[in-house]
């Protein structure tokens, strides 16, 4: 894959003619919450997250895009995203590098590194300036770290009577960090990625329906060894520990995303709505339901919106611990715990955002949302250890940021 | 006459666009005579990049911040160039649409459509000579 990208970055500066376009994007970002619990993130894949005493501008992004017409039917795109990242970093940086053939109007062929079309923002979500919203809504977004396809996509469109749609199929495995507390990381990689998208647009109405089928590819060592932990474990110390060693089984499980979106924009009023439905064959993953909707009103220079989103899994609590209280155990049980009570998620967000075009390339969004969990730790977010015997359930996180393209 | 036009378009003067009548034009030889409203917002919303014959257009369009685009984009879509810019970067930079090739004057569009058969563009109508064809205009 980098060497695509290497061979792009060698054609561009040969080819300083109409038929080269260089572009890009950034976000200075600073963030404040007052939750003395949750380190604030926007989604797993931030090795970081804000808490309560400090200000801090990692969420911050800039993302350079190279793009080079080779003739009329085949593009090479390549684009690199700068972020706060600890791990594999040049793998990560690199957002895009994929070939296009447009064979026809009609038909088009990507392969490469693409964007992984899950969601409606799912491509787009490090780009700031792109949306009314501060950020794509934690509750929706975040809980699904990949963004990107290494594999092929096709794609057809049809001009219809009032609008154009579309029908793509792609293929492919992705790989993306995932980060939890007690500095838990793991490169989470999906194979047989199987999608397909249905979309249907007009100037102002965009619908759009998604399904997507992957295997998990790999597992954390961590659950490896505590299986094997676990397994030792006489059965009368802990006669549920068979249901907690089910779940630690990662590999080759099956996961399903459905997705609906809904977009209206006039240009005076914007309503955007998605929902989704996650699943797997795994006890660590059941029932997934999210949504959000968002109203927003464009007064001139300024638009205004609020967003309410919700997330809710049908996960059962985690399996009883041992019944034999040794220290060893209760340790084993808390770890194992944080493996397959990954997804028990149960919160909501209501967001207001104030965004401001300073000029036609750069847009000021100030943002406030107040959150509420029914469960914490949670898995949007990190955790302060030393304030976990009290979690605050309700918490408030405000968001200043200067968006550009350029 | 003649070079007196494209001494005009070299020198570019903001207002002279910003107010003027647009005409949209292709390659003479494009068998198009006509695009609808919806067919022109298709293709320069990257959504169906494609003459009416369901031949392929190649777009042209200013670069940011040039004041053609502003009025052309208004006139077409109800939206200001804001708008356009934050729902291009939704395309472009997840990679689902090649962006139209970006010029830096009228007068250079104008050259690259006499050469190329399925190119599309926008240039002010006091500019359009007899080298192209007008396919679509947008009145003041």
């Amino acid at each position: 894959m980098r060497s695509v990208f290497v061979c792009l970055l060698a054609f561009t500066p040969l080819s300083h003619s109409a038929n080269a376009d260089f572009s890009g994007f950034a976000t200075l970002k600073a963030v404040k919450t007052d939750s003395r619990t949750a380190k604030i993130r926007e989604t797993i894949s931030q090795p970081s997250g804000v808490t309560t005493d400090e200000l801090d501008f990692s969420f911050s992004s800039i993302g350079l895009q190279a793009e080079w017409k080779i003739n009329s039917s085949f593009d090479l795109v390549g684009q690199l995203l700068i972020k706060d990242q600890r791990n594999d970093k040049i793998n990560n940086t690199l957002k895009l590098a994929f070939l296009r053939y447009s064979a026809s109007s009609n038909w088009q062929f990507r392969a490469g590194r693409t964007g992984l079309d899950l969601f409606l923002m799912t491509e787009y979500r490090d780009i700031g300036y792109s949306m009314d919203l501060e950020h794509p809504p934690v509750e929706f977004y975040a809980i699904i770290p990949h963004q990107n396809l290494d594999g092929i996509d096709l794609q057809y469109r049809a001009p219809l009577s009032h609008g154009v749609a579309s029908i793509k199929a792609y293929w492919g495995r992705s790989e993306s960090p995932l980060y939890s507390d007690n500095g838990f990381f793991w490169n989470v990689e999906l194979k047989s990625i199987l999608g397909v998208v249905a979309q249907y647009e007009t100037l102002n109405w965009l619908f759009r329906a998604n399904y997507t089928t992957t295997k998990s590819a790999n597992e954390h060592e961590q659950q490896g060894q505590l299986r094997d932990a676990l397994v030792k474990v006489p059965l009368s110390f802990w006669p549920t520990k068979s249901q907690l060693i089910d779940s630690l089984f990662i590999q080759d499980k099956d996961f399903t995303y459905n997705a609906l979106s809904m977009r209206y924009d006039d240009s005076n009023w914007l309503v955007q709505t998605e929902a989704s439905l996650t699943d797997s064959n795994s006890s660590v993953l059941n029932h997934l339901k999210a949504g959000y909707i968002t109203v927003g009103k464009r007064f001139d220079l300024n638009t205004l919106s609020v967003s309410y989103s919700i997330a809710k899994s049908d996960n059962k609590e985690v399996e009883p611990g041992p019944t034999v209280p040794l220290p060893e155990l209760v340790e084993l049980y808390q770890a194992a715990s944080m493996h397959s009570g990954f997804y028990q998620l149960d919160q909501s967000t209501t967001s207001l955002t104030w965004r401001r075009e300073l000029s036609a390339t750069l847009a000021l969004k100030l943002n406030w949302q107040h959150t509420t969990t029914h469960r914490l730790p949670s898995a949007f977010y990190l955790h302060r250890a030393d304030q976990f015997e009290e979690p605050d359930l309700s918490f408030n996180t405000f968001t200043l940021s200067f968006n550009w393209v350029f | 006459m003649k070079e007196l036009r494209f001494l005009l378009l070299l020198v570019s003067v903001s207002p002279l666009f910003a107010h003027a009548d647009i005409a949209v034009i292709v390659n003479k030889s494009n068998p198009i005579d006509t695009v609808s409203q919806r067919q022109l917002i298709d293709m320069y919303m990257g959504k169906y990049v494609a003459f009416p014959n369901g031949e392929m257009a190649v777009t042209y369009d200013y670069d940011k911040s040039h004041p053609m685009r502003e009025p052309f984009f208004f006139a077409l879509t109800g939206r200001n160039e804001s708008q356009i810019n934050a729902y291009w970067s939704r395309i472009k930079f997840s990679g689902k649409v090649s962006p139209p090739q970006y010029f830096s004057s009228p007068s250079a569009i104008l050259k690259n459509i006499v050469k190329t058969p399925n190119a599309i563009g926008y240039i002010p109508m006091e500019l359009v000579t007899d080298d192209v064809k007008v396919i679509y205009q947008i009145n003041d």
